[in-house]
Order: structure tokens, then C-alpha cells, then sequence
């Protein structure tokens, strides 16, 4: 990690923010923004990490997500939100996000997930993992099997949505914990497939066609 | 005049059609004239040829030339002499001149019938005589500009006139107001063919022309003197209402009975004191009504306009011919003053409800004017194509469709305003009147809304006990009931009063109301919804929030305090994850808490075993889920903070009237008099035993154990200890 942005309009959070990364990761050049047009300006260069508050004072860090996918599109986007509801967290995870921090979460815990999140290795929530279920469930058609979970990204999904952590799945399907993993990535990349079939389902549906992006 | 069943605005229209009718037989009266094609004129004592009319085949040079005598083929010459020229014949003082007038008049109107006439012109070099033909009919284009003004007067005052009594057909200062609106038409329209004559006139024409113009305008004064003794107060017995009937009428057969034209010349004297007491009547009823400032006000109106009109036509035009001298203005553009008085009178509506009548019945009057547009136009179509004006009658019929019918169209829909509301328009207004939160806005909205589908006359409030839309009054109203709580109202007269409301109309205002009652019933529940919904964020904020909230406060080691603030945002996040449910499925609850606990106890390094009974189904409501919450993480933090331990195990077993929880750890127990301890825990037993739970604790050198037992499944008990 070399340059990790970091988008928070508390000044407190942001400093505890600050913190924790620092100490995740000490040889990172670490710059904040406290809106979106701040961090929309600060893309520039390229960023490794970015950890993205939803709830800004003049907008939403969806754009900021949306801004990164195009500026760095490899750097790894991670939404942190304090009251996200889990509709707020999914439609993050669809427009691009690697994964999402709650901020009430303890120093030690929040770092832990940060790093593993790093890596590569996302966790889901129970609660998030059966909307996403429900998502899938509520799309419109979709053309391509793309945008469909196959049976075992469902099986993945259904424990998680039960209680079990990410191990207790991996060993519940005798799979390896990265291959887990990797099954949540598929998912969220999904998510943002369907969801643009879903938008070109409604925008038809309504008479609009779907404006090529 | 008015039947029930016949729309005011119907009749209206009909009149002002059968108006317009006189006005174009009295039109084809002026024309059907001999005409010479001279413009003639008095110059000093001799009569002059000031222009020729445009088409007239008359040679230029005899303008300026002085008209000494006209002459049929072999008859004796008829002199011509500036009195015949005259407007006004009445004015005329002497009968026996009048008598000659009237004689040489048909003299010379038969001259000219006869198709063919010598005029004899005076020269220097002596007299000079010129053979004409006369045509038989005058062009409508020659007719002069007095001849149009007065038949606009005599329009008007019918105009007025109908329009009054159409809407207050029962109110009788309405009826003498027409009639005296009806005696000025007939003495307009009389003058305007005798006053626009070229030369002569028949005998005949005159005898009637001449009989109806007095008498007209002695039956204006029957009108307006009766008016004004019974408006807006009766000051007289009414008995001597009929009084100015009885006299003026009297009069009215002196001048028009056998010695006719005799007493013609009194019929201005007559006019003049007929004035004067119409001036007298007013200056009473000011009197009279002194005390009552509408009444005053409208007096104001419509007495100064009165007196200002009748009385500028009597000062200007008969008065000087009283007393010898020549009208100061032609007693044609004198008639103008007569729209003084309607004028006064369209003011007086607006300002003091003159007739009881009010703004909407502007309504019905446009529409009149909307019917004579229209068939002026259509008359202005047929005129100009029967002169041929139209090259050719291919371009005749593309101008027809290109300009005429569109823009009669135009007109008619103008007119109509009657257009059919698109059923997506229809609804959109509804709901938006049914979500409109502004009583007065609802109110507004709603008689707009009425108000184009029905275009009616008027709209009036009904008490709120009209329960039933019906038609009354034979469709002369339509009663619309109230539904929740937008009041009743009554629409009178469809179409800004051109019709009445049928039962098909009846059938649509009630499949419209039964839509608007369907939208303000859904409206009504969703704002139940909504408020039921905010009672119960408003109970579990109260509840939950605002408890965790102030135990943080008041709690002292930063850890404690630490713990509390998380579990209140975690409990906030719940409540707005899922604002729609009012309770939680077990299952997802128990899957949810295992995630977070085992998170917690995966970061501390403590081996943890979670042991559950499959739960296939089951709900749980708010508050017993925060007591399940608030068990495990109370449980998991202190084992985390103070217990030591490496090794966790939770336990839930599902009973058949509740769950069983169990917490425990390996560690080495704790000193329960550390007050925050003994804080949470006492905290944990006055929650479970308010919700006719048990939780218990046991702890020692070998581990602590937790317990607890929540009645899930009993929805009485709980209501009971709600």
C-alpha cells in the first residue's frame, strides 16, 4: 500500500481513522478529504486503498466510488459507514466497493477486517448476505448467466447468512477460506451486473432504452 | 320567459340569435332602398352634392354642385330643400310642415322608385338638368356610420336587458329594466332607418318608422321610471308602480293614435318631462336609501349613469330642438349616450351585485357575445361570397378551409370550454386533491377541478349533511355529495350556463366521487400507517436508544461507556435497516448475533463454541430481541474484559414456551460487587423479569456461567407486560 485515501467529514472519526490505518500500514502516504468535491479532487494520482464514509455533507461517497472505479480502478474500495443500512451497503458493493467497515466496530476488530480486506479476503454480514440473496431473487431478467449466482455462490451465501464466519463456511463446504473469498468477490461483482440489468429492465420496461455507458 | 327546464344560457343565446336576425332584417330594410349613389349635404339654405358614393356610377363633376329639384320621366319636378334632409322628423315643430315633409318625402321616393330620374342642378349660367339611373338597392357598404351605431345601441340595451332577466327571472326591477332596454332598441333601430336614408323615404316607411321611435322611447321611460320607483327600495304604494304605465301610455297613444303625425311633435316635450322625472325618481330613491350605503352605492352607479346618458341624449339632441336651436351633436352619435347606462351597469354588477346578480354571471354574457361572434362570422362569409368579392370560387373554398373553419372552431371550442378530461388527468387530480394536506388548498383544488369537467356557472358550498348527488331543479343544479372531508357542493348550470346537467352528467360526478372517495379512504390509511409507524420508531427510541444512551452517560469506566455507545448504534442501525418490521425473525436475529459474538471472540484470540437448536421459524418482537442482544454482548464483553478466559461457549435451547440462554466461559470468575458488573447485571434481570423472563448467574474460580430464559412463544404474556 502506498497511497491510501481516506474520505470523513468528523474530524474525530477521521483522526481515529487515520490511526488505525497508520498503524495497519506505516509506510503509506495517507491523505484525507471531508467532502466528496475535496476527494473527487484528490484522485489524481494513483491510490491503492481507499476507505469512503457514505454520508457526506455534499453528497453521497457512491460518487467518490464511482470517480475511483474510472481514476484507479485497481485500487481496492472499501465503504466505511456508521449507520449503513444494509440497502445503503449493497447498492455501495454494486457500484464497485471491495467491501464496507462499520466505524462503531473496536480498534483491534476494524483492523483486523481491514487487513484481511486488504488481502484481498471480504467479509459479509449475515443480514447483508440474505438482501443480497433477496436482490438476486427480486432482478428482472437477466440475459446473461453473468449476472445469475450458481449454486454454490448460493450455498456460500445461504451459511453466511446464517451466522458462520468465513472459516466455519470454508469448512463447512471443505473448501480452503480464500476460496470463500474469492466466491464473495464473484458476488459482489455480480451485484453490480444486476443491478445494471436490472436498471435496463426498469429504463425498457418505462420506454427508455439504456444509454451505452 | 324561463321555464325551469329550459338553461338560462340556452334562452340567452336564442335571443341574441333572434337579435341579430332584426338587426340584419332591419339591415336588409335600409338597403332595400333606391338608391342614387350621392352624398348630399346642407350648405347654408340649399342642398349640396358633397361626394359620390364609392360604386355609384355618378359623375364626378356634379360635386359641389347645389340640387335644386328631382324629376320622374314626364311627372313635375319635386323640389329638394334642406328640410329634407332632416334626421329627426319629430324634431320638425310645426304639423303642418311636418305634413308637407311626410308628402314630399314619398314624392320623391316614388321619383326614385321609378327607376329613372332628372336632377336639376342650379348653375351660374342658369339651371342645368341631368338624367340618372337610380339603383334599386343600396350596397351595405354605403350605409353611414350612424346607421351601424345605432343598431349597436339597440343591440346592446336588448343585450343587457335579456341578460338580466335570464338570470333573475323572478325578480321584477329585472323585467322593467328590459323593457326599458327594449324601448331603446326600438327607438334606436327606428332612427337608424330613417336617420341613414339618402334622400327620401316612403310614407309608409315613415309611418312606421316614425310611430315606433316615439313610442320606444316613451316605453324606456315606463321602464327606467318604474325601475327606479321599485329599485333598489319601492318608495311608492304599488299600486302607483303602474302609474308612469298608465300615463306614458297614455301619451303613447296620443302621438301614435289616429291624429298621427300631429302629436309627433310632442314627442320630445314629452321625453324632456318624462326626464325630469326620471331624474326626480332617482333623487328620491338617493333619499330613501340613505342609511343603506350598498344600496346608496349602487344607486351611484347606476343612477349617475343613468341620468348622465338619458339625460346627455335629452340635453344634446332634443332639448335645442325644444327651444328652436339645431342639435349640438347628431341625435344619431347622441344614442351613444345610451351606453353610458349599460356600461354603469355592467360596473354595478361587478362592484355592488346590482340585481342580485355576482361576477359568474359574466359567465353567461360572454357566451352571448361568443354566439354573436360566431354567427358574424358566419354572416361575414356569406356576404363576402355572394358580392363575388372572391376571385374565383376554387381560392373562396381554400380560404374557407384554411382560414374560416379553423378559426371557427377556435371560436366554438372558446365558446364550449366543455373539454373531456383524459383519464390520466382525471386521476392525477384526484389523488392530487385527496393528498393535498392545506384544507384550503384541498377546497381550492377541488372546485377547480369541478369547475373544468362541468364548466359550471356557479359553485356554491352545501351544508355537510348533503349526503346524495342528485340532480335538482330539473338539472338547473347539480348537488354533489360530501365525502370525508371535503364539503358538499352545488354546481348550477353547466357550460357557464349554456345547458343543464343531464343524468349522464349525474352518472360521471358520481364515478368521480366514488374515485375520490377510494383515493381519500388509501390517503387516510397510509396516514394511519405512516402514524403508526413513527409511534413505534418514536417507542423504540424511547425505549432502546434513549435507555443505552443515558446508562452511557451516567456510567463512569470508559469501557463500560465504550460498550454502551456501540450497542446503541447498533441498535439504531437495526431500526433503520428495517423500519418496516415491527418484529424479527428469530432465526435471523440468533444468525446475526452469532456473527457479531464470534467476531468479537475470534479478535481476542478465545476459542468459542456455538451450540443451537435448528430454528426453523418463529418471531420475536423488539423488545424481547433487545433483551436477547443485550444478554449476549452484556455476557460476551464481560468474559472478553474480566473473565481471563480462552475458551467461550453459548448455548441456545429452544423450549416449547421459550429459549433457553446459556454464556459461558473457562475463566476465573468474577468479583461481582465491582459496580459496573453488578450495574449490568441488575440491568439484565430488571429487563428479563419485566418481560416474565429469569436470568441468573453463577461464578467461581472455574468459570462463570450465565443464564437465561425468555417466553418467546406467548404472545399474551407479553402483552401482558407491555
Amino acid at each position: 500500500m502506498k497511497r491510501i485515501l481516506i474520505v470523513e467529514d468528523i474530524v474525530e472519526t477521521l483522526r481515529w481513522l487515520v490511526e488505525i490505518v497508520q498503524s495497519a500500514y506505516p509506510a503509506a502516504t495517507i491523505c484525507t478529504a471531508n467532502s466528496v468535491r475535496t476527494a473527487l479532487s484528490k484522485l489524481d494520482g494513483q491510490i491503492d486503498l481507499a476507505l469512503i464514509d457514505l454520508g457526506l455533507p455534499d453528497g453521497s461517497g457512491l460518487e467518490i466510488l464511482r470517480g475511483l472505479n474510472k481514476a484507479s480502478p485497481s485500487a481496492i474500495k472499501v465503504v466505511t459507514t456508521v449507520m449503513g443500512d444494509d440497502a445503503s451497503i449493497v447498492s455501495s458493493l454494486s457500484a464497485g466497493a471491495d467491501g464496507y467497515l462499520l466505524k462503531e466496530t473496536e480498534a483491534a476488530v476494524l483492523s483486523r477486517q481491514l487487513t484481511q480486506l486488504s488481502m484481498g479476503l471480504p467479509a459479509i454480514s449475515p443480514s447483508v448476505a440474505r438482501r443480497i440473496m433477496e436482490h438476486f431473487r427480486l432482478t428482472g431478467p437477466v440475459a446473461s448467466l453473468d449476472g445469475r449466482l450458481t449454486e454454490r455462490e448460493t450455498e456460500v451465501l445461504t451459511l453466511i447468512s446464517k451466522g458462520l464466519r468465513n472459516a466455519e463456511v470454508a469448512s463447512a463446504l471443505n473448501i480452503a477460506e480464500t476460496t470463500v473469498a474469492g466466491y464473495i468477490k464473484i458476488v459482489y461483482r455480480k451485484l453490480g451486473i444486476s443491478s445494471r440489468a436490472e436498471a435496463a429492465w426498469h429504463a425498457n420496461r418505462l420506454g427508455l432504452g439504456l444509454k451505452p455507458e | 320567459m324561463t321555464r325551469p327546464h329550459v338553461a338560462p344560457g340556452a334562452v340567452f343565446a336564442l335571443c341574441v340569435v333572434l337579435y341579430l336576425a332584426a338587426a340584419a332584417a332591419l339591415t336588409w330594410v335600409a338597403t332595400a332602398q333606391p338608391w342614387l349613389g350621392l352624398r348630399l349635404g346642407v350648405v347654408g339654405q340649399s342642398v349640396v352634392v358633397t361626394d359620390i358614393a364609392q360604386g355609384s356610377a355618378m359623375d364626378r363633376d356634379m360635386i359641389g354642385k347645389r340640387l335644386l329639384s328631382v324629376s320622374a320621366d314626364n311627372q313635375p319636378a319635386i323640389p329638394v330643400t334642406p328640410l329634407d334632409l332632416i334626421e329627426e322628423p319629430d324634431g320638425i315643430g310645426d304639423q303642418e310642415t311636418l305634413r308637407r315633409f311626410f308628402d314630399r318625402q314619398d314624392r320623391l321616393h316614388d321619383a326614385l322608385r321609378s327607376g329613372a330620374v332628372t336632377l336639376t342642378f342650379d348653375q351660374a349660367d342658369g339651371p342645368e338638368s341631368v338624367s340618372v339611373r337610380v339603383q334599386e338597392s343600396r350596397p351595405v357598404s354605403d350605409l353611414p356610420m350612424k346607421f351601424w351605431t345605432q343598431i349597436f345601441v339597440a343591440f346592446v340595451g336588448m343585450f343587457i336587458g335579456t341578460w338580466v332577466v335570464c338570470l333573475r327571472p323572478h325578480e321584477q326591477a329585472g323585467w322593467w329594466f328590459l323593457l326599458s332596454g327594449i324601448g331603446l332598441a326600438l327607438a334606436s333601430s327606428s332612427a337608424a332607418i330613417y336617420s341613414s336614408r339618402e334622400l327620401a323615404l316612403s310614407l309608409k316607411a315613415y309611418s312606421v318608422a316614425c310611430r315606433v321611435n316615439p313610442g320606444g322611447s316613451l316605453l324606456f321611460g315606463i321602464g327606467m321610471v318604474t325601475l327606479f320607483l321599485s329599485y333598489p327600495r319601492r318608495i311608492v304604494p304599488k299600486p302607483v308602480l303602474w302609474l308612469p304605465t298608465l300615463l306614458i301610455g297614455a301619451c303613447i297613444l296620443l302621438v301614435l293614435g289616429p291624429g298621427w303625425p300631429d302629436k309627433l311633435n310632442n314627442a320630445p316635450d314629452m321625453i324632456a318631462i318624462i326626464m325630469v322625472a326620471l331624474l326626480l325618481v332617482i333623487a328620491a330613491q338617493v333619499a330613501a336609501n340613505r342609511r343603506d350605503p350598498a344600496a346608496r352605492a349602487m344607486l351611484g352607479w347606476l343612477g349617475v349613469s343613468v341620468a348622465v346618458g338619458a339625460g346627455g341624449f335629452v340635453l344634446t339632441s332634443i332639448l335645442p330642438t325644444l327651444i328652436g336651436l339645431a342639435p349640438v351633436i347628431e341625435q344619431s352619435t347622441a344614442f351613444l349616450f345610451f351606453l353610458i347606462i349599460y356600461a354603469g351597469i355592467a360596473l354595478a354588477v361587478t362592484r355592488y351585485r346590482l340585481f342580485d346578480l355576482a361576477n359568474w354571471s359574466y359567465g353567461i354574457l360572454f357566451y352571448g357575445l361568443g354566439v354573436a361572434l360566431l354567427l358574424g362570422l358566419d354572416a361575414a362569409l356569406i356576404y363576402g361570397l355572394s358580392l363575388g368579392r372572391a376571385p374565383a370560387f376554387g381560392i373562396a373554398l381554400a380560404a374557407i378551409c384554411m382560414v374560416y373553419l379553423p378559426l371557427r372552431d377556435k371560436v366554438w371550442v372558446l365558446l364550449k370550454r366543455n373539454r373531456e378530461i383524459p383519464a390520466e388527468e382525471l386521476y392525477r387530480r384526484v389523488t392530487q386533491i385527496a393528498h393535498a394536506r392545506d384544507p384550503e388548498d384541498k377546497q381550492r383544488l377541488l372546485r377547480k377541478f369541478w369547475s373544468d369537467i362541468f364548466n359550471p356557472l356557479r359553485i356554491k358550498d352545501q351544508p355537510a349533511s348533503t349526503t346524495i348527488t342528485a340532480l335538482q331543479d330539473d338539472g338547473r343544479i347539480l348537488t354533489l355529495a360530501s365525502i370525508g372531508n371535503l364539503p358538499a357542493l352545488s354546481l348550477e348550470l353547466a357550460g357557464q350556463g349554456s345547458r343543464l346537467f343531464s343524468s349522464r352528467d349525474l352518472a360521471r360526478a358520481d364515478a368521480i366521487l366514488s374515485l375520490l372517495d377510494a383515493s381519500l379512504s388509501q390517503h387516510e390509511t397510509y396516514l394511519q400507517a405512516v402514524s403508526a409507524e413513527r409511534l413505534r420508531i418514536n417507542r423504540d427510541m424511547h425505549d432502546n436508544i434513549g435507555v443505552l444512551l443515558l446508562s452511557a452517560l451516567h456510567t463512569g469506566p470508559r469501557e463500560r461507556k465504550d460498550l454502551l455507545i456501540r450497542q446503541t448504534l447498533a441498535d439504531l442501525r437495526e431500526l433503520i435497516s428495517n423500519p418496516d418490521q415491527t418484529d424479527w425473525d428469530l432465526r435471523d436475529l440468533l444468525a446475526d448475533l452469532r456473527a457479531e459474538i464470534i467476531t468479537h471472540f475470534e479478535a481476542a484470540h478465545i476459542t468459542v463454541t456455538w451450540q443451537a437448536d435448528e430454528i426453523t421459524k418463529g418471531r420475536i418482537s423488539h423488545r424481547l430481541a433487545h433483551a436477547l442482544r443485550a444478554f449476549l454482548r452484556e455476557g460476551t464483553s464481560n468474559i472478553l474484559r474480566h473473565s481471563g478466559a480462552t475458551e467461550a461457549k453459548v448455548q441456545i435451547d429452544l423450549k416449547s414456551d421459550g429459549v433457553q440462554l446459556t454464556l459461558s466461559d473457562n475463566g476465573s470468575g468474577f468479583d461481582s460487587s465491582v459496580a459496573s458488573l453488578g450495574n449490568g447485571f441488575r440491568n439484565l434481570r430488571n429487563r428479563f423479569t419485566q418481560l416474565q423472563g429469569a436470568f441468573s448467574y453463577s461464578t467461581g474460580a472455574k468459570g462463570t456461567t450465565l443464564t437465561a430464559f425468555l417466553p418467546l412463544f406467548s404472545t399474551q404474556k407479553e402483552a401482558a407486560a407491555e
